[in-house]
């Protein structure tokens, strides 16, 4: 039945007041949030030990009307996607991100980054001093060389070596293995060693395997462990100068290296072809492996008896190099870790440039040093932090044999071709060969596309370390263990 | 007699049981799992027979040590925003639905096929694929990272759904139903309204259950749309990594919690599936 009009003045003259007072309770609450959201400063990193010191620190930050916020996603794709979306919308859902040194090129190559040069002119306290220069290139320079920061090594990171101190200091061990091999037991400093030890500590029906390695199409996981077999024999992603590929990421030297990394799963667990990071972790701390690379970033928690049963067994290392074919020896393996960039859509620069001249204070990185790696210099040449754990030391010396992935913007890219190209090496769907030349291929494809101009030299060389940034050395240059 | 019926029932069971350990094995392994310390979960063989850990719990909702873990931080609010994009989420596909559902069994309008083929197409697009489109679209409007923006996600992600399937119900409603009352002096949403909707509840339950699925499940869009004031439990389980990796238990925990509302609402509504999943089997469909 339909109201009159009368009904309806009535209706409305009765829920009015109530109506109209809801709404003046609602709306300071509105104005309230309002307010406080725009003091808060909200990040992106993937999940794990370094977000969650970050947050701890950052909650000690003496501004109590500035809030840092975290939007932890997993580490993975997840972690990129929701950075690379964010900017692709020109979006301030968070003020700085933590993202992989290799995506700076990605990010600041697309106008999304806030210039840290800028930063450093107007800071009293933040400047490129405060940092080792290799870092800051590594974690935020781009392009390579050419002064422009984007980033600051926030989380510093480097694939690593782990190994069963008890298997190796054995005495039955090492006089078997002499007996063997006509050499001494002891942390192979090269890769063709690495395959023996690997080979002698194999032991399937013991539940014992000699070598651990990550091997998994998701992600960087293969590429991670592939290149750094592929730049230790003298091999190459591509030639930046030229963007030739072809020649460079298929050359011999690179084949050999490949080569080497995937017959190293003969040494696995079964499965380990598939493997990412926490495999490697849980296969180490099972006791199943005699070795693993693993990157730093877990030898907090290896070295820990609440996470691994063997902590007091487990050592640690640099990974080994390789003596290329040229019998020159080289030893580089991938870089890790995150820069911290700045959202140039985020609007709160000046409010997150107070929190960084605190954040990157020692008194602030000391307390990160201890549970990961930092990127103040002051704090990683400190013999207080070297001296802390029993990879500390081993850290400081890593830095100088870190290698990276391509810093374009089209990494992404060229990352998940290599990842396809290499699983299928695993596999064995393709020879190493043709994996390699059928990435080499595809990434020219997409180098053109994006509009690089590729130029062809007349010869490539077989070791093309040689030719790019040459590393070898005649001699193997051993490095301290732990 | 008695014997004859267990015999003739025993070949069933078997199948049914088989059944049961596929489709309820990984839920158990799962509950199991989230009572086991880190080292028994990754032992082998897997042991049945072990010391409950129920810290992973503790860890899920904050408690205890586990309270300055930035991972485990907010899971119960992720918890409470997925329970209420989900339900405002389905009641509005649901309801749409129905409507929509209802006008195009009942209404022969210009372009009712192509139309049905549009709806059904909207389930065929991966989220991927739209996705940044989405974005761009809600920062705009200012949806980004907040319920009413994610419960409107669900109900574009479901509405398709629940439309064809609720025309595949009211097709199976005799017209003549409204027939009489129309002819009787009521109006079409009276009819409607009291003689057709009853008549096609348990559709509209199991409409509801898949809608609900659906939704409660989203991780695509929410991965991406919210970022700290919205995250739903989907994507908050993701990222439970601790200093050790992968925290296994934690996110079997979660799994557990995350499980068990859907479990909930499905018995709430399992006599209503009963009745959707059979209705229309002794009648006739119209298309």
């Amino acid at each position: 039945m339909k109201r009159s009009s009368q009904e309806r003045r009535d209706l409305l003259s009765d829920r009015l007041p109530g109506t109209l007072l809801a709404c003046a309770a609602v709306a300071p609450l509105a104005l309230i949030a309002s307010v406080s959201e725009a003091e808060d400063l909200t990040f992106v990193w993937h999940a794990g030990t370094c977000a969650d010191a970050f947050v701890d620190i950052a909650s000690d930050y003496p501004d109590a009307e500035v809030g840092i916020v975290p939007a932890l996603v997993p580490y993975g794709p997840e972690w990129h996607i929701k950075i690379a979306s964010e900017f692709a919308i020109q979006g301030d859902a968070f003020d700085f991100a933590m993202w992989d040194s290799q995506s700076t090129a990605e990010f600041a190559g697309g106008g999304h980054a806030y210039s840290v040069n800028e930063i450093f002119e107007s800071s009293d306290v933040l400047s490129a001093d405060l940092f080792p220069a290799g870092s800051l290139a590594r974690y935020g320079e781009y392009p390579d060389g050419s002064g422009e920061f984007w980033g600051l090594p926030v989380n510093q990171d480097a694939y690593g070596f782990m190994y069963r101190r008890d298997l190796f200091e054995n005495p039955d061990e090492q006089a078997a293995f002499k007996e063997k091999y006509g050499r001494d037991l002891a942390v192979p400093q090269t890769y063709q060693d690495a395959r023996d030890v690997a080979e002698f500590f194999n032991r399937p029906d013991d539940e014992l395997y000699g070598w651990g390695q990550m091997g998994g199409r998701e992600y960087d996981f293969a590429t991670t462990a592939s290149n750094s077999f592929l730049w230790s024999y003298g091999g190459e992603l591509y030639n930046p100068e030229t963007y030739e590929v072809q020649g460079y990421l298929n050359s011999p030297a690179s084949v050999d290296g490949v080569q080497a990394y995937v017959d190293m799963f003969q040494f696995g667990p079964p499965g380990s072809q598939n493997w990412g990071w926490d495999e490697v972790n849980a296969a180490f701390q099972q006791g199943k492996l005699a070795m693993a690379m693993q990157w730093y970033y877990f030898h907090g928690s290896n070295s820990d008896p609440a996470s691994n049963p063997l902590a007091e067994n487990t050592g640690f290392a640099n990974l080994p190099g390789a003596t290329g074919r040229d019998g020159l020896f080289r030893r580089q393996f991938s870089v890790g870790g995150q820069g911290m960039g700045i959202n140039k859509y985020s609007g709160k620069v000046e409010t997150l440039t107070a929190f960084m001249e605190w954040y990157f204070q020692p008194e602030q990185q000391k307390r990160y040093a201890a549970v990961c790696q930092t990127g103040l210099k002051s704090v990683l040449e400190s013999d207080e932090w070297q001296s802390l754990n029993s990879y500390n030391s081993l850290f400081a010396t890593a830095l100088d044999y870190t290698n990276d992935y391509w810093h374009l913007p089209e990494y992404s890219i060229l990352l998940d071709i290599l990842q396809e190209e290499v699983s299928n090496a695993i596999s064995g769907s393709k020879s190493v060969q043709e994996a390699l030349d059928d990435a080499a291929m595809r990434h020219e494809e997409t180098l053109e596309r994006a509009g690089y101009e590729i130029v062809r030299s007349e010869e490539t060389p077989e070791v093309p370390d040689a030719v790019i940034s040459p590393v070898g050395s005649t001699e193997v240059v051993a490095l301290p263990t732990n | 007699m008695r014997r004859e019926n267990t015999a003739a029932f025993l070949p069933a069971l078997v199948v049914i049981g088989i059944y049961l350990l596929f489709s309820l094995g990984p839920v158990l392994w799962m509950v199991v799992s989230s009572l086991k310390d880190r080292q028994e979960l990754f032992s082998w063989p897997p042991s049945l027979i072990f010391t409950p850990d129920v810290s992973s719990y503790a860890a899920v909702f904050g408690l205890g040590d586990s309270s300055q873990s930035a991972a485990s931080i907010g899971l119960v609010g992720a918890l409470f925003t997925s329970i209420i994009v989900s339900v405002c989420g389905t009641a509005l596909a649901v309801g749409f639905g129905v409507l929509a559902g209802y006008a195009a069994s009942r209404f022969a309008f210009p372009g009712r096929n192509d139309f049905m083929f549009f709806v059904l197409s909207t389930r065929m697009i991966p989220p991927v694929a739209v996705l940044v489109f989405y974005h761009y679209m809600f920062s705009r409007l200012g949806l980004t990272d907040t319920i009413p923006g994610l419960v409107l996600v669900t109900t574009f992600i479901n509405l398709g759904l629940a439309t064809w399937i609720m025309k595949g119900f009211f097709d199976g409603v005799p017209q003549e139903v409204e027939n009489v009352a129309l002819v009787n002096g009521y109006t079409r949403l009276y009819a409607f309204w009291h003689l057709v909707l009853p008549m096609v509840r348990g559709g509209m339950a199991a409409t509801a259950g898949f809608c609900f699925i659906f939704a409660w499940n989203e991780f695509t869009f929410s991965s991406v749309l919210a970022t700290t004031k919205a995250t739903t439990l989907p994507v908050k389980i993701s990222s439970a990594m601790g200093a050790t990796g992968i925290e296994w238990a934690q996110i079997c925990a979660a799994g557990v919690v995350l499980v068990l509302p859907v479990v909930v609402f499905f018995w709430l509504i399992r006599k209503y599936l009963l009745m959707g999943m059979t209705f229309g089997v002794l009648g006739g469909s119209r298309t």
